[in-house]
């Protein structure tokens, strides 16, 4: 029996890492005063990772809106932010908070967006119909799993986050990240499985 | 024992390599004579292939350009939490000349423009004096507020039972002030409480809270939102001291006569619910 064979492997919060904390500093004092050059600098090094985790949990046709506010949001609270974590982990669970909250307030919205955002997002370049097939029937079951168990879901198998760093994107205890990753697939495997969907 | 519960409760962490080697090795032994568990960690892992094959690409140059134009136009400017009011607070609110904090609520949100307008009107509540003798004068402001609200003053209980809840207030002041009074006033829009508290140096400020979906307006006057303490903050500057009003959770707070941006930030930072 092979271990993982299809897992990334697990890490940490590292973008900023490729960044010397002086350097990264002084962009984050320069964009709390308002520095556009330094916001940008700071938006291109979070942003892509970050409009991926927005985008699963709020659904495609949302995630444009979500990210413009969090980017806002975040410029706004970036003076309080005091390198005791990453720059990376804290933002990460500013958006992943923000997108939850976003849910919570669009509840009656959120079948209506997934339903675009299956519509929209299936893969741009299949490789092949049953590979568009999976995709669309990965998006609907996704559907029926709750907006926290797709970011955990996203973080894990996309991200390749280990469980310490989920943790504290989502700040809960690392001793559960296990059991809420188990239940979450088991969710997700019975609603692919009611789909039709086969391993 | 390891059996299909023991596994299944550990599948998670032994494909995410979670497992200590000693429990790793448990795991496979019992997948190898085991052909449903074998076949469901096979699931979960082809599940997480078919998430990373499907991830669409993702394209955030555009975005920041949209971005660029809301950075332009917002007015929410960071400010440090500890720093002293900044220039810019003044040079904005400076050009308030006449004081008229309208205490506005809408109770039937779907009213049309003229219905609100009215209300706007018949709502109106004249804070002037309130604000220019919350600091040296707080008794006599509350006074005022009181006979015109059908006001009166209660403790903790009372006030919990009046208003159908508990002021956060009665969790207690700040640190380096006193909770003196709590009055109900029944104000046109709602219920609310208002709340004396006493600096060390014998100062006051006022704070008020209700709780209603109902947001405070400082009318016409200009006014700055801001983040304090992670929530959004409504400031005017009237009389050299500061009109702050914040939302939590669904409680609406308004402070009359704060001295500073730090013990704004103070306050919203200690107001738990």
């Amino acid at each position: 029996m092979q271990q993982s064979e299809s897992s990334n492997p697990q890490k940490p919060m590292q973008l900023t890492a490729s960044v010397p904390i002086d350097e990264l500093k002084k962009w984050v004092r320069n964009a709390t005063s308002g520095d556009r050059e330094c916001q940008k600098r700071i938006y291109e090094l979070l942003a892509p990772r970050i409009y991926r985790v927005i985008r699963k949990i709020v659904g495609v046709s949302d995630a444009d809106d979500v990210m413009q506010d969090f980017v806002i949001h975040l410029f706004a609270k970036l003076g309080q932010f005091r390198f005791e974590s990453s720059l990376e982990t804290w933002a990460h669970r500013m958006a992943v908070n923000q997108s939850l909250q976003y849910l919570r307030k669009n509840s009656r919205e959120e079948q209506r967006a997934l339903k675009v955002a299956q519509a929209t997002e299936m893969t741009k370049n299949p490789s092949s119909q049953n590979q568009a097939d999976d995709a669309e029937v990965l998006q609907l079951a996704m559907e029926q799993i709750s907006g926290e168990q797709r970011a955990l879901l996203h973080m894990k198998e996309v991200e390749g986050l280990g469980y310490e760093a989920i943790a504290s994107v989502l700040g809960i205890p690392e001793g559960t990240v296990g059991s809420r990753l188990n239940k979450a697939r088991k969710e997700l495997r019975t609603s692919l499985i009611q789909l039709g969907w086969e391993a | 024992m390891v059996n299909c519960d023991w596994v299944e409760e550990r599948l998670s962490a032994y494909i995410d390599n979670e497992l200590s080697s000693q429990e790793r090795i448990a795991f496979e032994a019992h997948c190898d004579h085991c052909n449903s568990c074998r076949a469901l960690t096979a699931e979960y892992q082809a599940i997480g292939k078919l998430m990373r094959q499907s991830e669409a690409r993702v394209d955030t140059t555009s975005l920041w350009e949209r971005l660029e134009h809301r950075l332009d136009d917002n007015h929410v400017v960071p400010i440090s939490t500890k720093s002293q009011p900044k220039n810019w607070v003044y040079a904005i609110l400076a050009t308030a000349a006449s004081v008229a904090l309208i205490w506005f609520v809408a109770k039937n949100p779907t009213s049309n423009h003229g219905d609100v307008t009215h209300q706007h009107a018949a709502l109106a509540v004249d804070f002037q004096e309130v604000i220019r003798t919350a600091k040296s004068e707080p008794k006599a402001a509350i006074a005022k507020l009181v006979a015109k609200y059908q006001g009166k003053e209660l403790d903790a209980k009372a006030t919990a039972s009046y208003l159908g809840y508990e002021p956060a207030i009665f969790k207690g002041a700040p640190e380096g002030f006193t909770r003196v009074s709590t009055h109900v006033l029944n104000m046109p829009c709602c219920k609310c409480s208002a709340s004396i508290c006493e600096r060390k140096d014998g100062t006051s400020l006022i704070i008020f809270e209700h709780k209603d979906e109902q947001p405070v307006w400082f009318g016409d006057l200009p006014s700055i939102e801001t983040q304090c303490s992670g929530k959004t903050c409504k400031i005017i500057e009237a009389a050299g001291q500061l009109a702050v009003s914040w939302k939590s959770e669904d409680r609406q707070l308004t402070m009359i006569g704060a001295n500073d941006i730090s013990e704004v930030n103070q306050w919203v930072a200690s107001m738990k619910l």
